[in-house]
């Protein structure tokens, strides 16, 4: 695989911009503000990661494992974001102009993923991820059946479509006293409030998926011999995929949001209560934490969740 | 045998306009036929009925003796634009109709092979439908329907968009076919030279509301894909230049002097 | 049964709410309770019924469909505000303090007047328009220009994008209200946010996948870079760019709903607010108050948005 000049750029600066880090954390000294910052996280989480980017480039360049333009997007990414940390670091770590209570350096948010392992790393993710898990399943196994049936006819989609909208609109938020009230537990509260979120937009998308599939497929179907359920099963559904599919993302997000609103306004538990409760007492740097344990955790799920099963069951269209 | 059998069809829009109004037609078993007509005329609704599609608002349509309800395995159909169904490989969507008429898997992918084989495009089984040409697209097309065997194929434009060389190779491999398998063919297009070439009889439709202006007899060689240059002859082109003035005493005449 | 009879029973649904109202007596578990508001709503919607009977149906004046779509939501809402009348107001299941009757919760528009329908709902709409009108404004040029330019694109926007749009823009709460110094500014912030994203990932999506022969075409008239932008790209993208103001729309709600509960009070009340500080003090009929207020906020707000669309979609083609 030959890679352009400015491709190769890209892959080499995007790699080494984070040993990069590394090498300025230890070296320059830290903002007199914030003295002796525990580094060792940081730079081994930099270092971990530095080792999974040159792991990908050596599988996706020199054995050809992954197509070019995949590999150049990571190595871009991976480029802007070591940006990022880059300025992060040195304004505010090592230049340390900014207030230490807003504003916490790296070093001393990603030794909050350590020192505070136990509770937010793996007990404030585990609670999380199971609701927003168990919301959005079922959101799936609901909003989907339920949008078939009721976009296979025109009667059904007339009624069932201006009543979705103005429900997908009220902000879920407004039903969590309710669902506090009437569940046993705060945590079955919030799940239902995710599950509510999430509904909407995969029910409305297969809705719209089913209702507008071309005519023509399922006439050809007809005339080829094939039973009402077959059609549904063969025809309907495929071809409201990529509708469908669209809808369960923004459903995905949305279990996000409203898995962190709920914990923000009224859990014991997870990564939401955790940032309110520490913005609270004023811990910023836990809540930064949070914070990029919560984008962390999203971005994980939708690449290698979503976006995965999307191109296995997309694999029929030209990519654009 | 009457394969085809339609008296006095009439088919209005939701406003109570006539699409079609009057038509007769009567296709003998085995014969292959082509409808001329101006672009929007009711060509398509006419195949729309036959397939069983649509229901007629007037008159009856009698498919081998029997009034028409609904679809049925005997009749095949080719829409205007080919449609393999794009979430499928080739080969699925050739065994689709199979499968769902119960064929076990095995013996309808044989079949499937087979007929993608006599098409010539077998090694793409496995392709998407997206990476194939619009001329393999048009044969898997009628893979899918030959393989359901059917007795009667409706045709609509199955040609249409598809460069001349592409055109006429698929022509000539179409026709061989349906004289094997003997097939009813009811060709609609708005290409005269296709029409001729192709078929024992031209009906030429006039404009809306549509109805049948006249039939004139193809009498060329059975076997026309085995005289060479037969598309380019006199007697070819002597065919369309009497099809081609009906057409225009067709396009011209109101609809009301036709009635009459 | 025939179409007129069965229109004329599913009209007079709300005229029999009415007078069963007065009819029956009130449960013993909820005496007194103040009819007014809840009749007076019922003989509105009734009014708005007898509407499309009699100008829809027997003159002919709406189509037939739509008159039998209107007919059919409202059987649906006829029959929810039957049983809950009867059930709870009449009958007196349930517990009084979480499941209040109509009569109860309709009253508080006419109790709270002043502070729930007037104060709360503007404090909410007016933020709501500001964020979300501020967030169009930004993402809708930015999302044509990156469009426009696939170096853009790729190498900046997308990378940032991909990992940015979907984390939870309500996350950023505590912090924006950390940083602004008084919580208008940072719930408008918060809004701004939470619609950006979806929006100028649905605009960016519109120019990618406009059909390039539309930009040629204009190119070879020798149309000006800036006729391009307002003729030929925004058209072009708009349907598109108006999936991701749904979704933004949506997404900026629930945000502020969350925004308004966390950071409101007495003296800067919202919506959001309403429910959620009424929901520490366990009065449920104010929040169900609250929260069909709310939609009534969504129905007219949707309303006049889809006027707007359809002004502006004239040539799609509608999807029948």
């Amino acid at each position: 695989m030959r890679l352009t000049k400015s491709e190769a750029v890209i892959a080499l600066a995007g790699l080494l911009i984070w040993p990069f880090l590394i090498l300025l954390n230890v070296t320059l000294p830290d903002a007199a503000n914030r003295p002796n910052q525990p580094k060792e996280v940081f730079n081994s989480i930099i270092m971990i990661f530095t080792l999974i980017l040159l792991s990908y480039l050596v599988f996706g360049i020199l054995l050809k494992k992954q197509p070019k333009a995949r590999v150049i997007t990571v190595m871009n990414a991976a480029l802007v974001f070591g940006v990022f940390f880059f300025l992060w670091l040195v304004v505010v770590g090592k230049i340390g102009k900014l207030n230490t209570h807003s504003f916490p350096s790296p070093n001393t948010v990603f030794d909050v993923f350590y020192s505070d392992f136990y509770f937010l790393t793996y007990k404030s993710s585990r609670d999380s991820i199971f609701r927003a898990f168990a919301g959005y399943f079922l959101a799936l196994i609901t909003g989907i059946p339920g949008g078939i049936w009721f976009g296979r006819t025109m009667r059904r989609f007339e009624v069932a479509y201006p009543l979705a909208k103005v429900t997908a609109h009220v902000p879920p938020v407004v039903y969590l006293p309710y669902a506090i009230a009437v569940f046993p537990s705060i945590s079955h509260a919030i799940i239902f409030m995710v599950y509510i979120g999430a509904f909407w937009p995969i029910f409305i998308n297969t809705l719209f998926g089913v209702y507008n599939v071309d005519r023509r497929y399922i006439e050809f179907a007809k005339i080829l011999g094939a039973s009402e359920k077959r059609i549904l099963r063969r025809i309907i559904i495929p071809s409201a995929m990529p509708t469908i599919l669209a809808g369960c993302l923004i459903g995905l997000v949305l279990a996000f949001v409203l898995l962190t609103a709920g914990e923000m306004v009224g859990a014991h538990t997870g990564l939401g209560f955790y940032l309110m409760y520490h913005t609270d007492i004023g811990y910023f740097d836990k809540v930064v934490a949070a914070i990029l344990l919560i984008s962390f955790w999203v971005f994980f799920w939708i690449t290698f969740g979503f976006d995965m099963v999307q191109a296995r069951l997309l694999r029929w269209m030209r990519r654009i | 045998m009457k394969a085809i059998e339609v008296k006095g069809l009439g088919k209005k829009t939701v406003n109570g306009e006539y699409i079609l109004k009057n038509v007769n037609l009567e296709v003998n078993s085995g014969e292959f036929i082509s409808i001329v007509g101006p672009q929007a005329n009711g060509k398509s609704t006419l195949l729309r009925l036959i397939a069983g599609l649509e229901t007629p608002s007037e008159g009856s349509i009698k498919v081998l003796e029997k009034e028409v309800r609904g679809t049925s395995p005997e009749i095949g159909m080719v829409f205007q634009e080919t449609v393999l169904f794009p979430w499928m490989k080739i080969i699925d969507n050739v065994t689709f109709g199979p499968i769902s008429k119960g064929v076990d898997k095995k013996k309808a992918r044989e079949d499937a092979l087979q007929w993608l084989s006599t098409l010539g495009i077998d090694k793409f089984a496995e392709k998407w439908p997206y990476e194939l040409s619009g001329g393999m697209q048009r044969r898997a097309t009628i893979a899918m329907i030959m393989v359901n065997n059917p007795s009667i194929l409706l045709c609509d434009e199955l040609l249409g968009g598809l460069d001349l060389v592409t055109r006429s190779n698929i022509a000539d491999d179409f026709l061989k076919l349906m004289h094997e398998k003997g097939c009813t063919v009811v060709y609609v297009t708005h290409l005269l030279e296709e029409a001729v070439y192709l078929s024992q009889k031209v009906y030429v439709m006039s404009s809306l509301p549509g109805t049948i202006y006249d039939k004139i007899d193809i009498n060329l060689p059975e076997k026309r894909w085995e005289v060479p240059n037969l598309r380019f002859s006199k007697e070819c082109a002597h065919y369309v230049e009497t099809v081609r003035s009906k057409f225009e005493e067709a396009f011209t005449k109101s609809p009301h002097e036709v009635e009459a | 049964m025939s179409r007129g009879l069965k229109y004329t029973a599913i009209t007079s649904i709300f005229l029999l709410i009415i007078i069963l109202n007065y009819l029956i007596p009130d449960a013993a578990n909820r005496p007194n309770q103040p009819k007014l508001v809840f009749n007076g709503m019922m003989f509105t919607f009734f009014l708005f019924a007898l509407f499309f009977l009699v100008y829809g149906h027997f003159m002919k004046r709406q189509s037939p469909t739509r008159v039998r779509t209107i007919m059919d939501i409202s059987l649906i809402f006829g029959s929810i505000f039957f049983l809950w009348l009867v059930t709870i107001g009449k009958l007196g299941f349930l517990d009084p303090l979480r499941w209040p009757s109509p009569n109860q919760v309709f009253y508080y528009y006419l109790a709270d007047f002043d502070l729930l329908v007037v104060k709360s709902t503007l404090a909410t709409v007016k933020r709501l328009a500001i964020g979300y009108f501020v967030a169009i404004i930004f993402a809708i040029p930015l999302g044509l220009i990156v469009g426009r330019y696939p170096n853009l694109h790729d190498r900046l926007y997308y990378p940032v994008a991909k990992v940015v749009a979907p984390i939870p823009p309500i996350i950023l709460v505590p912090y924006a209200i950390e940083l602004f110094p008084k919580i208008d500014q940072a719930v408008l912030f918060i809004i701004f946010i939470g619609a950006f994203w979806p929006i100028i990932v649905n605009t960016i999506y519109g120019v990618r996948t406009l059909d390039v022969k539309y930009i040629e075409a204009a190119r070879t008239l020798g149309v000006s870079e800036k006729r391009l932008y307002t003729k030929v790209l925004f058209p072009g993208a708009l349907p598109s760019i108006y999936a991701g103001l749904f979704i933004g729309l949506v997404l900026a709600f629930i945000v502020l709903a969350v925004a308004e509960g966390i950071g409101g009070s007495h003296s800067e009340p919202g919506l959001g607010w309403y429910v959620l500080y009424y929901a520490d003090l366990f009065e449920y009929d104010k929040i169900v108050a609250a929260i069909f207020l709310i939609a009534f906020v969504v129905v007219v707000w949707t309303g006049i948005s889809d006027r707007i669309q359809s002004r502006l979609l004239k040539w799609q083609r509608r999807v029948e």
